[in-house]
């Protein structure tokens, strides 16, 4: 069996920045891809935006990742495209196909840059019949930028997250009308520059606290049933009105995809679905990393990069056993926030941590605590679910911290 | 000129194609719609009953038994799968325990494998069966199929046996001289003999032949949820409730392929063709199936749907030959287990009465491609690469085997036929990532414009079949 250093599963924007990094490490690795292209979701998102931090100007998706796939070329890092990772082992060996066979081959490290998935009808559970013309905005999206093909003439959008803003404003541009989008929060769950440029810029109306409720049309979606829904989200009788529709296209949020990640026995997070990790992005099992929107859902993408560095880092750490300390901290929330990121420390340097908060706060505090010390206050004039909000855990503070870090808000 | 029309391609239809095609006789099937299995087979639980629940003396209890003994065989010689996973009919308290002797019996009179057990049998064998479970029966031989699978594989072979197929070809209307002449959308067929198995439409068609045709069907929706194929180890049998007036009732089962699928509900409904899944549905399949075995978690579903059974408002299959003309309808539950049954009954009843039916001689094979294991796909590769170039990650489907669906005999022509025959789209993305690589593919292999591959009949990418000014 063929033994590699490192495999990165994943030629996105986390893989390719994680494989560039390890080779100026000097750590030959060897990425897996499972398209016929570099670059991952990148390719179908044309639209500008992307790149700011990283590279500090304004690309298209497209750039943001010849960016990267040049280096990585230039690098000559070993890569396999059209390659799909069916079984990942807990002893570190991995099985995938390509169209030279079927391979198993041993790593002594791994990154899982896996990406994420669109939540679609099903997960949602939208009621109604079973018509052709729903789909998730990722695929319209694929569908129009990468094949040429605009699926809908008049439609309406479920969801207000980043890419069914973006499709708002590209199947308007492709000459269709986007009629409205529905948000069942009752706040965007877009970054405000996307609700900006997308929606009010070209007049589309965003109803908030609405959802789908029905969707009619046997054939082709025909037209939709919209409802306000009360405080706990629930549709109230006697609010619905129809929508002449012949396309829905859902922005409902995205899941990091795990399945290989779930079946080599790795700890999961139910609540960011990617694997729990500690401070290195080291998951459950020694030795195999995850970053990237495979192990949270992140707005920007130079994060998602950044995260591929940071993990390279950790892997240059693993392959040179550099002690870590045995400590595992578990880092907790109290239930304002969706998640926290890592999930435990080991107090050996600073930390950065990564959350979301369940619903928008204004003038609050955000307070770091270890059992009964305060470590850390911040105030804040805003905080949004929408935006991954990160703050840096100095040293001196670290030292301070005891059985548990929590992350609390307090007005 | 035909000797025999069989009018509908669902699983009735495609398995007297299967059959007839080892005769002598020509045979003709009419399909209006683009995909064979289209309607009332593809969307039920994929169970062949073990055949204890049809009333005494019923066509439904006769030919129940015979289809559960001709399925192994059938699924054996297709190479089409066939799991015998046993099922547990359960009791959630004691005013069912009459009604599981009853079943006991009737199923000892049957001559149908049965076992009682008790409580910590049931949770040895099921670990995730519901708390206020008392008592169930085990029923060895109840078995799941994948329907379309099944009638797909039957449709193939008989097509390559000479059964001719003409899809996209709806029946208008029926005259009757020396021969029967079928009008369709499609032009004029003519036989001797037709047979009626079209379902939803089955009295519609009955009366093109008598129009004084008395039958009458009730439509009963019955409503689906499906999970993630990740659960596979949460469930190991089929689960039913105690049935009632309105059917076997909501039932737990694991498709082939590792879902789980919970339902279905039954009411009656107006529109035959009304396929929607509604609110109040799918809570009754959620609050019913939580009596059976522990609720799942929500964010498991991947998909839910509807299916239609055309019941006859007698309970029971109508079968009958009025002068050639074979009525084959009101195949509602147990109608899928039924239907190898349902077929020799017809062929034996009738068929064998006005044609003198001679077993033919070289017969062509036909062995349905299962899912690929990774050493048989190793050694495909090594001939084809393109099984190496998965297109469908959820469920492990390579482009050539997408290739392979469309140039069957009977081969898709829709991103639904595709999905029925090879599964891109069944899994966790629910087709998110492969659905325009499989349009893709269907385009350039039947030689036409991605707009113009439908999704379903006459549904296509674009609401106008493909207008795009950005191109």
């Amino acid at each position: 069996m063929r033994h590699v250093k490192c495999v990165v599963i994943g030629g996105g924007s986390a893989g390719l920045a994680a494989a560039i990094q390890l080779k100026k490490y000097n750590i030959d690795c060897l990425l897996l891809e499972k398209e016929d292209v570099l670059g991952g979701i990148l390719n179908q998102c044309i639209h500008n935006g992307f790149g700011l931090t990283r590279f500090k100007e304004e690309l298209t998706g497209p750039s943001y990742a010849e960016r990267l796939v040049s280096e990585f070329h230039d690098l000559g890092i070993e890569f396999e495209l059209d390659s799909t990772v069916i079984k990942l082992n807990s002893d570190k060996s991995i099985e995938y196909i390509n169209p030279k066979g079927v391979h198993k081959i041993q790593a002594e490290s791994i990154v899982l840059a896996l990406g994420a998935r669109e939540r679609t009808r099903g997960n949602i559970m939208i009621p109604g019949d079973r018509s052709v013309g729903v789909w998730t905005a990722g695929s319209a999206q694929k569908y129009l930028n990468i094949d040429g093909y605009c699926v809908g003439k008049r439609v309406f959008i479920l969801g207000s997250g980043d890419i069914g803003l973006i499709m708002a404003r590209r199947m308007t541009i492709a000459k269709a009308k986007v009629v409205g989008v529905a948000e069942i929060m009752p706040y965007s769950n877009g970054l405000t520059r996307n609700l900006v440029q997308c929606l009010y810029d070209y007049d589309i109306p965003l109803y908030l606290s609405t959802t789908i409720t029905r969707i009619n049309g046997n054939g082709r979606v025909q037209s939709i049933e919209l409802s306000r829904v009360d405080e706990n989200l629930k549709p109230i009788s006697g609010t619905e009105f129809n929508i002449e529709v012949d396309t829905v296209l859902l922005s409902v949020g995205l899941i990091p995809d795990n399945i290989i990640t779930e079946n080599a026995g790795i700890e999961m997070d139910p609540r960011t679905k990617g694997p729990k990790i500690n401070q290195y992005y080291e998951t459950s099992i020694p030795g195999i990393f995850a970053c990237g929107n495979g192990l949270h859902i992140h707005d920007v993408v130079d994060f998602v990069s950044e995260e591929g560095d940071m993990v390279a880092k950790s892997v240059e750490r693993y392959l040179n056993q550099l002690g870590k300390s045995d400590l595992s901290i578990p880092v907790n929330s109290d239930s304002n926030f969706i998640y926290v990121l890592p999930q435990t420390i080991d107090k050996s340097q600073a930390v950065k941590l990564k959350f979301r908060v369940k619903r928008p706060l204004k003038n609050v505090k955000l307070v770091i605590r270890t059992k009964d010390e305060i470590i850390m206050t911040l105030p804040k004039t805003q905080l949004l679910p929408a935006e991954l909000e990160m703050i840096t855990l100095p040293l001196p503070l670290i030292d301070k911290i005891q059985d548990e870090v929590r992350l609390e808000i307090i007005a | 000129m035909y000797d025999i029309i069989i009018i509908g391609s669902g699983i009735i239809g495609s398995m007297l194609a299967y059959d007839l095609s080892r005769f002598n006789v020509s045979v003709c099937v009419l399909e209006k719609n683009v995909e064979i299995m289209n309607e009332v087979s593809s969307s039920n639980s994929g169970l062949v009953h073990a055949g204890y629940d049809p009333e005494d003396g019923t066509l439904k209890a006769q030919l129940n038994l015979i289809g559960a003994k001709r399925y192994p065989q059938i699924a054996k010689d297709l190479n089409v799968d066939y799991k015998q996973v046993g099922s547990l009919l359960v009791s959630n308290s004691m005013d069912e325990h009459e009604a599981l002797l009853k079943y006991a019996q009737r199923a000892t009179q049957r001559k149908i494998d049965v076992k009682y057990i008790q409580q910590d049998e049931i949770r040895r064998m099921e670990p995730n069966i519901s708390d206020s479970v008392l008592e169930a029966l085990f029923f060895p031989t109840t078995a799941i199929i994948t329907p379309w699978q099944m009638g797909f594989a039957c449709m193939n072979y008989a097509v390559l046996n000479g059964v001719k197929l003409f899809r996209q070809t709806k029946v208008i209307g029926i005259d009757k001289n020396e021969n029967y002449t079928v009008h369709t959308t499609q032009g004029v067929f003519e036989s001797k003999c037709v047979i009626n198995c079209t379902g939803l439409n089955g009295v519609d068609v009955a009366k093109y032949q008598d129009p004084n045709s008395e039958h009458q069907l009730e439509f009963r929706k019955g409503e689906y949820q499906v999970s993630d194929i990740r659960d596979e180890s949460y469930l190991n049998h089929v689960i039913y409730p105690m049935p009632s007036k309105l059917g076997k009732g909501v039932l737990a089962l694991k498709t082939i392929e590792g879902n789980l699928m919970f339902g279905p509900t039954s009411y009656v409904i107006d529109n035959r063709y009304d396929f929607s899944t509604t609110v109040n549905g799918l809570n009754e399949v959620d609050s019913k199936i939580s009596q059976i075995i522990k609720p799942l978690a929500k964010n498991r579903m991947i998909r839910q749907f509807a299916g239609v059974r055309p019941g006859s408002i007698t309970k029971d299959f109508i079968i009958e030959n009025k002068d050639g003309f074979i009525n084959v309808i009101g195949i509602d539950s147990p109608g899928l287990a039924s239907a190898p049954g349902i077929s020799e009954y017809v062929i034996e009843s009738f068929l064998k009465k006005d044609f003198e039916l001679e077993s033919k001689m070289n017969l062509v094979d036909f062995k349905w491609k299962k899912h690929l294991s990774s050493n048989e796909r190793n050694e495909l590769i090594k001939d084809d690469s393109r099984y190496g170039r998965i297109v469908c990650v959820c469920e492990t489907i390579s482009e050539k085997e997408i290739m392979n669906a469309i140039h069957l005999p009977v081969g898709a022509r829709s991103i639904k036929g595709v999905k029925r025959i090879t599964r891109p789209g069944s899994g966790r993305c629910q087709g998110g990532f492969c659905e325009s690589e499989v349009v893709r593919i269907l385009a350039r292999e039947l030689n036409v414009d991605m707009k113009d591959i439908p999704y379903d009949n006459d549904v296509f990418l674009t609401p106008l079949g493909g207008h795009d000014e950005t191109r």
